[in-house]
């Protein structure tokens, strides 16, 4: 599967945890009922107690990733690479200008190896950019479905969560289980 | 072995680091923190934008690959043996590598190799750039 194809699947399910969360459709599904929760802490029917606690800590949790998170993406966008480790070696600037550095006797699968990793690079950046765009209007949708008292809770942390989690459905994965990695950006 | 002073890790572009983006406590509504952050998302397209009129593939050769760094944009410890520059409007300067008087064919096909490589991916920025930023100010999906 491409990478445009493979993003392509992850916002359909991005799109369609958003819209089963609008439609309040989540009663049989633990994923969403967790997401659910997060946009609706006021439904989830105790929200005096030990659950509501437990929703805060996930809140505040999601604000640190989501902190954490954006500011690594943003300036990885900037950054420049160093690629390679072998006798060949490629320093990318962030629009993609090289300066390679070729070392003595480069063989054929050398040169091909290297290219991969130069290519994985160039994909990784793109793909950072699409979901930093796709965070952006899942939070624009999440932003009118939050029910929550005025600064409680920011839509951008929210619409992270229901990306790691349409991307956990992809793998076939549980979004919550050590959830304080982003390793799968 | 000596490592390069700007590591892919942590080695920051010559434009300086963003800031951090975190979400103010006192927002008043959910949305508030998206605005902010597209703001920010939009400053970092800009800045690649402007750097984006031409496109330089400069290919170096070097005894010792564990004493390369880079200052200034330059590659320290290697010496540049072919460039390649394409402008936007396509306008291109090749400078070939040459060795005892004749060019260097080895060289030159992993100059060339990565310079279509550098071109296709800057394609798919640039097309990336335009989607993503259609999305961050239209409406919809």
């Amino acid at each position: 599967m491409s990478d445009a194809t493979g993003f392509a699947a992850l916002e359909a399910r991005v799109h369609a945890i958003v819209d089963a969360l609008s439609r309040d459709e989540v009663a049989d599904d633990a994923g969403l009922a967790r997401l659910a929760r997060l946009v609706r802490p006021a439904h989830s029917g105790d929200s005096e107690g030990a659950g509501a606690s437990a929703d805060e800590r996930s809140l505040a949790r999601l604000q640190r990733e989501w902190s954490e998170f954006s500011a690594r993406a943003l300036r990885e966008l900037e950054e420049h690479a160093w690629v390679g480790g072998g006798p060949l070696r490629s320093h990318i600037s962030a629009i993609g200008d090289v300066q390679l550095v070729v070392g003595a006797s480069v063989s054929a699968a050398q040169r091909a190896a290297h290219l991969d990793e130069v290519q994985a690079v160039y994909a990784a950046r793109a793909r950072r950019l699409r979901l930093l765009a796709t965070i952006v209007v899942t939070a624009r949708r999440i932003a009118g479905l939050v029910v929550t008292p005025a600064g409680l809770i920011s839509a951008l942390p929210v619409a992270l969560a229901c990306v790691r989690e349409a991307h956990a459905r992809g793998e076939g994965t549980r979004a919550d289980v050590g959830a304080g990695g982003i390793a799968w950006l | 072995m000596r490592l390069p002073r700007e590591k892919a890790s942590d080695a920051s572009g010559d434009s300086g680091s963003p800031e951090i983006v975190i979400e103010e406590s006192g927002s008043s509504g959910p949305a508030d923190g998206i605005q902010s952050f597209v703001a920010k998302l939009s400053g970092t397209i800009s800045r690649a934008l402007d750097d984006m009129g031409s496109l330089e593939v400069s290919t170096y050769v070097t005894g010792d690959m564990t004493s390369i760094y880079v200052e200034e944009g330059q590659v320290i410890g290697a010496a540049l043996r072919a460039y390649t520059r394409v402008a936007l409007d396509g306008d291109t300067i090749v400078c070939l590598p040459e060795r005892d008087g004749e060019i260097d064919r080895a060289l030159l096909e992993i100059h060339a190799a990565s310079v279509k490589q550098a071109q296709e991916a800057r394609c798919e920025l640039m097309r990336t750039i335009v989607e993503a930023a259609a999305r961050l100010t239209g409406p919809g999906r």
